[in-house]
């Protein structure tokens, strides 16, 4: 198995931190990103690298962040985590139809399969 | 046409021409006795007041009867003299004597050869000489002593004059035959001209009081005046509301004369406006000269709307000119005081039945608004006198109680017609204010089943009535008023239905968007549970086991889990059964609960709060609920301060009416414009550190307390939500712990 860098990014830390350690112990190297704008200014993505995504965030929600990166030409995979599972089908079309959607709270087996693709 | 001769004076006995010739050598002188010596009777000019001119010229009458040819002869020049229409008729001879008034007054000279009566006849209007003519032959063969006749002779100039002519017959034959006739010939044409205003007047009068609209009693009277004087044209002009204009609104022209029209306003018609209004009746036989034209403009006005001659009537009321009605022609005319006396007559009867008309419609327009008002508010009145049992209704009663069709409906009959269900209350009730107080009123609504079967809603308001002029039970009567409310009855129902069904609706949407806010709330401590759960599944089966990392994460996976349960219960007593348990409590207290809950689960942090909460202030809320609001808006604060220097959240309250305004102000950055619109609504929620309940789900459960939550500022200077919640009644209740 890749050992993948994935970038998380959630701002409720409990989530984001506890997430983090399931992804180390999955083999992977997490990155933990509370603010999606810092996210977004700061983080340089590698091509294998991936991104967890939470839709539901202040200021920036994840469809910002997903049209950010996809306009600065990152192609990279991305997990949409929702805790409302209508919220995906509103932005149904403009993701990718491969995008994993992830409604929280998942199994570590469905967070497996959706890092590993 | 058969000859003059022929025709005249038909003899109804033989005439014989020696009668005639023995006549003419009779002479005057030849009077029997009996007929000439005395005092003659002369009938009805006798009767007649002995000042008058016929009783002088009596006097003249009598000396003829008894004179001789040559007395007949200076009597006459003494008559001719005097300007009295004298004449003097010798039958056989056919020649007639008349004084020269007569002869000025139609217009002939001496030497006109009309002087016989033959020929004179002929200038009778056809119209009116049979009857003249039986006059006479009662006198002339019928023994009949004088005779009175009016009718019209031709003028010399082709006129028409009206004459009164009283004739005696002074010498007569043997066989009674009158010889010879004398009388007196007046001009009644003065007399006739008024007798024909009066029929003209009557006429009018009576077609302007069978007409309504003051429009069209203005418009007979202009026409029909009109065309009596042969005019062309009347006019009818109303002051203007500021007084200085004259507004012409009803024409009548004879001819094809313009009409007088519109606004008199300018400067030139304000000239000849002034004319009208400050000369009282204007009276102008010609335009062209009258002095009163001698202002520019105004004789150039008049010819130019072709008017030569001007009568005009000033219309006043309360003292003050409000109209003016005037007659033009278009040639100088001679106005006779008849016809400005009958167009002062026209103008002030229209002025008068204009008035009165405008106050009868008036009237009448008050009445149909009375009867539409009473109609449209569906009230219906209803009389008793309590002694006779007679009674009187309204127009409208029986079709505000639904029985179009009844007749004189007797109280008894009335209560066979209300519902069952309200029959013997109304029976019960009715009278009781009457006989208890005497004067009470009775008050009260009752169903009715019409005609038609339907229930209709009643309201009556009854009242007991003593004449304070006939006292005593003789003359009481009870007044009842009633409307038809049963509009009003089903829209109460409707809208308690349409309320009920808000109520649950408002109930549903409040469920749902709290069901929508609480799977987001809910799934991030779910979320974070099942990560640890995963995590030490994961590290269950690695070689490194670590035990201090197994109870870390445990820990951690009990705690979001038992905060999901937290969530839950703080909201169920909502959620259940959408009951509110309210107790009266200090809303210090509150605070201060909150406060050690949001303390005690995140640890201190560098900032100030201060609780500025009267301490013996109560609110009757649901602890619970408001508990947690306080905590959701405080910790957004905390979060939003985080890491800033001087960081402050201040919690105050005041009273407000019946509410108390609880305050929870950070000096922390605020908020975007639209954020802070949208601060409210599901899904769009600041996000808060954890656990927290949503914006939207504090202001459903504050709004559940009866109270209200909102965002009261989001500026630079930070953001102060304020949450109204009701004042308790009972200061003083103790706090009923849950």
């Amino acid at each position: 198995m890749d050992r993948r860098t994935v970038h998380i990014v959630d701002d409720d830390q409990d989530v984001a931190d506890s997430l983090a350690l399931l992804v180390h112990s999955m083999g992977h190297d997490p990155v933990v990103w509370y603010d999606p704008q810092d996210f977004l200014t700061q983080v340089t993505l590698g091509e294998a690298d991936m991104v967890l995504l939470d839709i539901r965030m202040p200021v920036l929600s994840g469809w910002d962040v997903m049209r950010a990166l996809r306009a600065r030409g990152y192609q990279n995979d991305i997990v949409y985590m929702t805790g409302h599972g209508s919220e995906a089908y509103l932005h149904q079309g403009e993701i990718a139809a491969r995008a994993n959607i992830l409604p929280k709270p998942f199994s570590s087996v469905d967070l497996r399969a959706a890092i590993t693709g | 046409m058969p000859s003059w001769p022929q025709l005249c004076w038909p003899h109804r006995r033989a005439a014989p021409m020696f009668r005639r010739r023995e006549m003419d050598t009779i002479g005057f002188a030849a009077l029997p006795p009996g007929q000439s010596g005395d005092a003659p009777d002369v009938g009805f000019i006798n009767r007649l007041p002995p000042d008058s001119l016929t009783a002088q010229f009596a006097s003249h009458v009598r000396n003829l009867q008894v004179g001789a040819r040559r007395e007949r002869d200076e009597m006459r020049r003494a008559l001719d003299s005097i300007g009295i229409g004298f004449w003097d008729w010798d039958i056989p001879s056919l020649q007639v004597w008349y004084s020269s008034h007569v002869r000025e007054l139609l217009g002939y000279e001496a030497g006109d050869p009309v002087w016989q009566s033959n020929i004179f006849r002929g200038l009778v209007h056809p119209e009116d000489l049979p009857r003249t003519e039986a006059e006479q032959n009662g006198v002339l063969y019928d023994g009949k002593d004088d005779y009175r006749a009016e009718f019209r002779i031709r003028h010399k100039n082709g006129r028409w004059v009206w004459i009164e002519a009283i004739g005696r017959a002074v010498v007569r034959a043997e066989d009674g035959t009158t010889l010879r006739m004398a009388g007196m010939f007046t001009g009644i044409d003065q007399r006739k001209q008024e007798q024909a205003d009066a029929a003209f007047t009557t006429d009018l009068w009576r077609a302007m009081l069978r007409e309504k609209d003051p429009e069209e009693i203005k418009r007979i009277a202009v026409r029909a005046l009109g065309t009596y004087l042969g005019v062309d044209r009347i006019s009818y002009a109303r002051l203007s509301e500021d007084g200085d204009s004259l507004i012409f609104d009803q024409n009548w022209t004879g001819s094809d004369v313009p009409a007088f029209t519109g606004n008199w306003q300018s400067s030139i018609f304000r000239t000849a406006t002034k004319l009208f209004l400050e000369g009282g009746e204007v009276v102008v036989r010609d335009v062209g000269t009258d002095s009163r034209m001698d202002v520019p403009g105004v004789r150039e006005r008049f010819e130019q709307l072709r008017s030569a001659a001007i009568i005009a009537i000033p219309l006043v009321r309360d003292g003050a000119v409000k109209a003016i009605f005037v007659v033009t022609h278009s040639t100088p005319r001679n106005w006779q005081d008849h016809e400005v006396a009958l167009v002062r007559r026209v103008a002030s009867r229209l002025w008068d039945s204009v008035l009165r008309a405008r106050a009868e419609e008036a009237s009448r327009s008050d009445k149909a608004l009375l009867e539409l008002a009473s109609t449209m508010s569906k009230i219906g009145a209803r009389q008793r006198n309590l002694t006779t049992g007679e009674i009187t209704t309204s127009d409208n009663f029986y079709n505000v109680i639904g029985h179009p069709d009844a007749v004189d409906m007797s109280a008894e009959e009335y209560l066979a017609h209300v519902h069952p269900e309200d029959r013997e209350t109304l029976r019960r009730d009715f009278m009781r204010p009457m006989r208890e107080r005497g004067d009470g009123v009775f008050t009260g609504e009752h169903r009715i089943i019409t005609a038609d079967e339907q229930i209709r809603h009643i309201a009556l308001m009854a009242q007991y009535h003593v004449p304070r002029s006939e006292p005593g039970e003789r003359h009481a009567y009870s007044i009842a008023i009633m409307q038809d409310v049963t509009e009003q009855r089903e829209r109460d129902l409707a809208a308690k239905e349409a309320q009920l069904k808000l109520l649950k609706h408002s109930r549903l949407s409040a469920m749902g968007m709290m069901a929508s806010t609480l799977a987001h709330e809910l799934n991030q401590p779910l979320t974070v549970a099942a990560n640890y759960l995963a995590l030490l599944e994961a590290l269950s089966d690695s070689a490194g086991f670590d035990r201090n990392h197994l109870k870390t994460y445990t820990q951690r996976a009990t705690d979001k889990v038992l905060e999901a349960g937290e969530i839950i219960r703080r909201i169920r007593s909502f959620t259940v059964d959408g009951s509110v348990k309210t107790a009266p409590l200090l809303l210090r207290d509150l605070v201060y609960r909150a406060l050690s809950a949001l303390f005690g689960s995140m640890g201190t942090r560098e900032m100030s709060i201060i609780n500025a909460v009267p301490r013996k202030m109560r609110v009757q809320v649901d602890a619970v609920m408001i508990e947690n609001t306080i905590i959701n808006i405080v910790r957004n604060a905390v979060e939003a301060l985080a890491g800033r220097p001087g960081a402050q959240i201040r919690i105050s309250a005041r009273t407000d009416g019946h509410m108390a305004a609880l305050r929870i102000a950070d000096n922390g950055p605020g908020m975007t414009d639209e954020i802070a619109a949208n601060v409210f609504s599901p899904f769009v929620t600041a996000k808060a550190n954890g656990n927290g309940l949503g914006l939207p789900l504090c202001r459903t459960m504050v709004e559940a307390n009866g109270g209200k939550l909102t965002l009261e500022s989001h500026g630079a200077d930070g953001t102060a939500f304020c949450i109204c919640l009701p004042l308790a009644d009972t200061p003083d209740t103790e706090v009923g712990e849950d």
